[in-house]
């Protein structure tokens, strides 16, 4: 009891005491709430340093970083390019890649304008088929340039495909009916012009390919081949023979181009009676047409 | 009287310097009263009131209205004294008995707001801080226990300690003030 008391006196003397501080106590206490600020407000700016300078780095990092684009990784995709056969591989040629769609159209326009007229200006329709059966298939002509392409295309869809897209209404199977008669003409055409006579090409603006005049040019038909058996001809012989009279009257003329040019316009008599001598006569006439031209 | 605190409180959290020149001179009187229960020397006391006041303004915006301001600042003024008191000298909380110094006891004044002031200034700064705590304060011994960093065993121990030695000495007082020898 008198333990509690004691507290009691202690808090009831104590709880309500007052003591006035000194007079200067506020101006001790207000200096040192200037200086709190102070710091406080050093702090701050500090603060702010520390934000901007980091903010600072980080952009710079993101711009240098932004410099290098890298491609987006695609996660679980496997690209597997096509196996190329590099023994077989044939690199695609221009005449692959013609767009046989117009061109086909320009052939039309060609076709109606400027008949083509072989260089002999006769055309056999033996030969005609003989020379689809070689399969030298498209002929195609743009811009005045011819091109003999390898591969076969179904002309007919080829040609109303180019109609539609043209709005030229043409019956498609007249069209191709002109147009194998085109191709033979100018399947002729090529093939009696000789292989070495690329500046011709040139100054004319005609490509020929190469492997379709080489097939027409080393490959008799079969009818003159049957001649040289049944006459026991040697084809190489006569070749070289014409080569011989090439010299002689100094003309430049591949002999086997020659030879081809004469074989399809031969038959089974002359070859009976002078083979040799229509040869001998076609090169000089090629000669003396070459010297008229000179002249 | 309570809006005009609040308001005065709204200021002073805007750093306005005539507001809390305001507050200070409404509750440094009795601050000061409180800091003066844990330290002797009134000019120490009276920094430590200055230090706690310069607490309760830079953290004024934490203050909630939850309690009372006086009580909040209260707070901070006990708290400012004990971190003052065990930072000088490194309390000796142990349950070891304290032997009193008989010359200080004999040196009482006679006023009896002076003369309790110093019988609690003799206590030794261990039961100072817990008897204070405990009997002004209104601390529970948990509180004690968690703010000086003892056991609320010690706490109750200093307390019985401090009670019965200040009892003692009170009766002691009254017997001298009334002429008993």
């Amino acid at each position: 009891m008198e333990t509690n008391n004691i507290d009691k006196i202690v808090k009831d003397s104590l709880e309500s005491r007052t003591i006035q501080p000194s007079n200067s106590s506020w101006e001790r206490l207000s200096s040192q709430l200037n200086i709190a600020q102070e710091k406080k407000r050093k702090n701050w700016f500090l603060y702010v340093g520390y934000a901007a300078s980091v903010l600072l780095i980080i952009s710079v990092a993101f711009f240098m970083n932004t410099d290098d684009v890298s491609e987006p990784i695609t996660p679980n995709t496997i690209v597997i390019s096509p196996i190329i056969d590099t023994v077989k591989f044939v690199k695609p040629t221009i005449e692959n890649t013609v767009k046989t769609e117009t061109v086909l159209v320009k052939v039309e326009k060609s076709l109606e304008k400027q008949p083509v007229i072989s260089k002999r200006g006769m055309i056999e329709k033996s030969k005609k088929h003989k020379s689809t059966d070689i399969k030298v298939p498209n002929v195609v002509k743009e811009n005045s340039i011819i091109i003999i392409a390898n591969h076969t295309i179904d002309i007919t869809k080829e040609i109303q495909n180019s109609a539609k897209q043209n709005s030229i209404m043409i019956d498609s199977n007249s069209l191709l009916k002109s147009v194998d008669q085109t191709e033979t003409k100018v399947t002729e055409t090529t093939i009696t012009i000789p292989k070495d006579k690329k500046k011709l090409f040139q100054q004319s603006n005609i490509k020929v390919n190469s492997d379709a005049l080489l097939y027409a040019i080393t490959n008799p038909d079969k009818d003159i081949n049957e001649f040289y058996k049944k006459y026991n001809i040697n084809r190489n012989d006569v070749l070289k023979n014409i080569q011989i009279e090439l010299n002689k009257v100094n003309l430049k003329i591949d002999a086997n181009t020659l030879l081809t040019d004469v074989e399809k316009r031969i038959d089974e008599e002359t070859f009976k009676k002078s083979f040799m001598q229509v040869v001998k006569g076609k090169i000089t006439g090629l000669a003396t047409a070459i010297a008229t031209r000179n002249n | 009287m309570h809006n005009q605190t609040n308001q005065l409180i709204t200021d002073a959290i805007k750093q306005k310097r005539e507001a809390q020149q305001e507050l200070f001179e409404l509750y440094s009187p009795k601050m000061l009263g409180v800091c003066r229960q844990y330290v002797k020397d009134l000019h120490h006391a009276e920094d430590m009131m200055l230090s706690g006041f310069l607490k309760v303004f830079t953290h004024l915006p934490q203050f909630k209205n939850e309690g009372s301001f006086e009580g909040w600042i209260r707070r901070i003024m006990v708290n400012t004294c004990i971190s003052y008191l065990r930072k000088k000298n490194p309390v000796q909380l142990s349950d070891e008995e304290y032997v009193f110094d008989k010359q200080a006891i004999d040196s009482l004044e006679s006023t009896e707001l002076q003369d309790i002031q110093t019988l609690i200034d003799e206590l030794p700064t261990g039961y100072k801080m817990v008897f204070n705590l405990y009997a002004v304060e209104g601390y529970k011994h948990a509180e004690i226990a968690k703010e000086l960093n003892i056991t609320e065993s010690t706490s109750k121990t200093q307390l019985f300690k401090a009670r019965k030695w200040l009892q003692a000495q009170y009766i002691r007082m009254n017997k001298t003030a009334n002429g008993d020898k």
